[in-house]
């Protein structure tokens, strides 16, 4: 029966499993909640940087206020 | 549906891996439980990826409020690529993302649309200019990305689907169908489709190897629908229908072909009872444990009884060496479904000792007596 991998995964999942998926055995537990970790950090991946790029295509007038938002 | 749960859980696993980038032979383990335990886990797994993302993509998404829709889909493809700009997308109003994505070349929409919030596909969907819906829609059959089709499949307005449907393969249809978000829909698309294109995209099912997605379709319609595609699947050329069930014998797939072989005429169901694969023992005694699993004995005596003599004592041996609570369940289900009108005939091919065993069941002295 899981012991870490649980919690774990209902804090990745930002709710409880179901229970049937909550019964799984700790690797598979864990997988699924590193493959939640790793799908986020690749979602956030180069954000910082594709804030940079867009700023450049704002037309000069909007620059200002959009920069303001972007990186306040 | 519990028979449909089987296919129902590989296409739920499919999705799950799609949004986790997963392979979904990693995956595999999902397939076996409970289906709306699989489709909570999809539900969850949408929620938390898409509802805690970084604060940076909301500060885009309220910053492409201050520039033209034009400006906003020149940062969407230039700065943010596809991913980060579907991810935007769902942070706009769905009018503000709809007014962006026209102005965007529809192999970057369709690309992003793999990567959109699913929650906001109707919102956004209902208010796409419907030549740009029809290309992007296009666009994701030729790209293969079935399941962003079956996202958005089901959200998508008849006159839509009628201009889609002939300009996408058979095979397609048949994989989006597997993958549809809203099988409440999948009847009202097939009934678009006409009978000459369903037979087709059914005809298509040997070819591509896609039994097991024709079978989820066909769970998934009811009433005329259901029985209009077993029919057009048990007319396939024997050899067709030959290696359907052999795929259905290979994946343990027998509660989602057996309920269709119920709703066939005799005619049709003797056709498939005549199959060479039906007169292998391996095969055989798959389909008694699978009865005796899901209880689908209405469902398989009346095949059984169209089956060749040597078939049928396959058959019968098989039940009679089923352990004692197996063949107790087996006798009460029989009983309660009326159905010993059937059974006796194949009692009458067991050998003694599986005779002996059927006539000492509770159910059965009831029954006699």
């Amino acid at each position: 029966m899981s012991t870490a991998a649980l919690p774990y995964l209902t804090t990745e999942l930002n709710a409880p499993p179901p229970d049937s998926v909550a019964q799984l055995p700790e690797p598979q537990l864990q997988l699924l909640a590193d493959a939640l970790r790793a799908e986020r950090a690749r979602r956030a991946e180069g954000l910082g940087e594709a804030a940079e790029e867009a700023l450049k295509l704002v037309p000069g007038i909007a620059r200002g206020p959009v920069r303001r938002i972007l990186f306040r | 549906m519990a028979n449909m749960d089987k296919l129902r859980n590989r296409a739920e696993t499919q999705k799950i891996a799609r949004l986790l980038g997963e392979d979904p032979d990693r995956l595999r383990f999902l397939q076996d439980l409970p289906a709306d335990d699989v489709r909570t886990l999809r539900e969850q797994t949408v929620a938390t990826l898409f509802d805690h993302q970084p604060e940076m993509l909301d500060r885009i998404a309220k910053a492409t409020r201050l520039v033209p829709a034009g400006v906003a889909a020149a940062i969407s493809q230039k700065a943010l690529g596809p991913r980060l700009a579907a991810a935007v997308a769902g942070r706009l109003e769905p009018p503000r993302a709809a007014d962006i994505i026209e102005k965007l070349p529809v192999s970057f929409t369709a690309e992003s649309c793999a990567h959109l919030d699913p929650r906001r596909i109707p919102g956004i969907v209902d208010r796409l200019d419907e030549n740009l819906l029809v290309r992007i829609s296009v666009s994701l059959a030729e790209r293969g990305d079935h399941i962003t089709m079956g996202r958005f499949v089901g959200h998508l307005r008849d006159h839509a689907l009628e201009r889609i449907l002939p300009q996408v393969g058979d095979d397609s249809v048949l994989r989006a169908g597997f993958a549809i978000d809203r099988p409440d829909q999948l009847g009202r698309i097939i009934a678009l489709m006409g009978p000459e294109r369903l037979a087709a995209v059914i005809a298509s099912a040997t070819a591509d190897g896609l039994w097991p997605e024709a079978l989820a379709v066909a769970g998934m319609v009811t009433g005329e629908q259901r029985a209009a595609i077993a029919t057009l699947a048990a007319r396939r050329p024997q050899a067709e229908l030959d290696a359907l069930v052999r795929v259905v014998a290979d994946q343990g797939l027998w509660e989602s072909l057996l309920p269709l072989v119920a709703l066939l005429d005799e005619e049709d169901r003797r056709a498939v009872a005549v199959l060479p694969s039906l007169r292998e023992p391996d095969v055989l005694g798959g389909i008694v444990q699978a009865v005796v699993v899901t209880g689908l004995w209405a469902e398989f005596l009346p095949l059984a009884g169209l089956l060749p003599e040597e078939s049928r004592k396959v058959v019968a041996d098989a039940a009679g060496r089923l352990a004692d609570g197996e063949l107790d369940a087996l006798a009460r289900e029989v009983d309660k479904q009326d159905l010993w009108e059937l059974v006796l005939p194949l009692v009458a091919l067991m050998d003694d000792t599986g005779k002996q065993r059927i006539f000492e069941l509770p159910a059965f002295q009831d029954q006699s007596g």
